[in-house]
């Protein structure tokens, strides 16, 4: 009776937990694919923001790189081996927040203060430089300790606690930029402060809902191989590890 | 739950602490007691590289009226393309009693600018103060300018400059159109270091203008 009761009490995470990975799954494959098809403009941003200069290097790369994103996105959606997938998101959230916080951070932090201070958040220098200085190299650290496995879950929070509030305000920016200017909401294109230049809105928000998502995963306990210390505070009851 | 919250915070904490502590240890590191922005402050407006720049907005003044009224307030003038090319061919400019201060960092100075300006790279300001201070302080006319459009280097760097050494208001200009105007105006750019003698008429900088860069 009481593990019947269990299983009842567990079903609507079970069913958030299916939607989310559908959802997840999904977006990758959409993001790969348009990748795909604007290979042009994804082989640019590999050449400018990712900075593979070597033209054979980026091409392969730019063409490889799409595909992969599709097919992970049908791995996660078919929930066939969920436990690597869960892994390489780790790895791969890991990677991109060091990249993207170093990209913030070197060569010029003054930039990225800048972008900062154009959301009008704060009024206060100090606040204001106490965000720019301190939010790239914080971004650096959250992606070591993903990439690494250590304290993952606390990582992850605060990954979450980034980006939740981080889009926020990109899309109450570029609602802003929409309403001054008139132009569709998708077309509104602005450097956001992310690390990686110029992005049309909607991508954006598409893959910040991605980050946010592979972030909510390796919350919820998933991702556990490979990893040095996956929690540093010891844990009471069993993780969701089999849910989602 | 709980043993998450608390692995949570003691990630921030640590994260936060070596945060500051890899900005302070970075030689291009952010120093936190500094105004970056003096004097000004800016409301919701498009950012620099977005393409939306130099779309008309529903307001009925121009960008450059706006600007002129912001500058106004802060006690500086602005320059327009006309006043900024006679200066640039006043004798004066010779003997570095007009001068032009480039607000752009390093990178964008040598990949190109006004032929004889001085780089003041306000964000670095201890590796030109010396050189620039001396000048201004003998010049009757300081142009001060970055990259035009939304960009407002030019306008901090002539504000922490006039504030420093106290130079008189209306010795104090800001080019608007900036350095992308100069070049659209088809007017001689030098590349390198300052009178390096090495001229182009190439219009590329090594920060790509608005609108340009990735088209992702």
């Amino acid at each position: 009776m009481s593990a019947s009761h269990a299983t009842d009490q567990r079903k609507p995470w079970r069913i958030a937990a299916l939607l989310g990975r559908w959802l997840l799954g999904g977006l990758f494959i959409c993001l790969g694919l348009i990748n795909v098809v604007h290979g042009a403009e994804f082989l640019i941003f590999v050449r400018q923001q990712l900075r593979v200069t070597d033209p054979v290097l980026s091409s392969l790369f730019a063409q490889i790189a799409p595909w992969l994103q599709v097919l992970y996105g049908l791995l996660v959606l078919s929930g066939i081996a969920r436990n690597a997938a869960a892994v390489i998101a780790r790895w791969w959230l890991g990677i991109l927040f060091i990249f993207m916080g170093l990209n913030k951070a070197f060569p010029h932090p003054e930039a990225f203060l800048k972008l900062v201070r154009q959301y009008d958040m704060v009024a206060n220098p100090f606040l204001l430089n106490a965000i720019g200085a301190a939010l790239p190299w914080f971004e650096v650290y959250c992606g070591a300790l993903l990439l690494l496995g250590v304290a993952v879950r606390g990582a992850a929070l605060n990954v979450v606690a980034m980006l939740v509030p981080f889009t926020l305000i990109v899309l109450k920016r570029a609602l802003a930029i929409a309403a001054t200017t008139g132009i569709p909401f998708c077309a509104v294109k602005f450097d956001c402060g992310c690390g990686a230049g110029e992005v049309f809105i909607c991508h954006k928000l598409v893959e910040n809902t991605v980050l946010l998502l592979l972030s909510v995963w390796l919350l919820a306990g998933h991702g556990r191989k490979f990893s040095l210390r996956f929690s540093l505070v010891r844990e009471k009851e069993e993780p969701v590890g089999k849910v989602g | 739950m709980k043993s998450v919250l608390q692995e949570g915070a003691l990630v921030a904490v640590i994260g936060a602490a070596l945060a500051f502590a890899a900005n302070g240890l970075s030689p291009r590191g952010l120093e936190l007691a500094r105004n970056y922005f003096p004097g000004t402050k800016l409301s919701l407006q498009p950012a620099a590289g977005t393409n939306v720049a130099g779309t008309a907005g529903t307001g009925t003044n121009s960008p450059l009226e706006i600007l002129a009224a912001r500058l106004r307030e802060h006690g500086l003038q602005l320059a327009n393309s006309n006043q900024v090319t006679q200066l640039f061919h006043d004798p004066r400019r010779e003997r570095d009693e007009v001068i032009f201060i480039d607000a752009r960092d390093e990178a964008n100075y040598r990949a190109g600018h006004i032929p004889g300006a001085y780089l003041f790279d306000r964000f670095h300001p201890e590796n030109h103060l010396a050189g620039v201070i001396a000048v201004c302080l003998t010049a009757q006319q300081i142009i001060f300018y970055c990259n035009g459009g939304d960009c407002d280097d030019s306008e901090h760097a002539a504000i922490m400059l006039r504030d420093s050494i106290d130079l008189p208001q209306e010795k104090v200009f800001v080019y608007g159109g900036g350095f992308f105007e100069w070049i659209t105006n088809g007017l001689p750019v030098e590349i390198g270091p300052r009178n390096s003698g090495q001229f182009t008429n190439v219009t590329h900088t090594a920060v790509p203008a608005a609108g340009e860069g990735s088209k992702r």
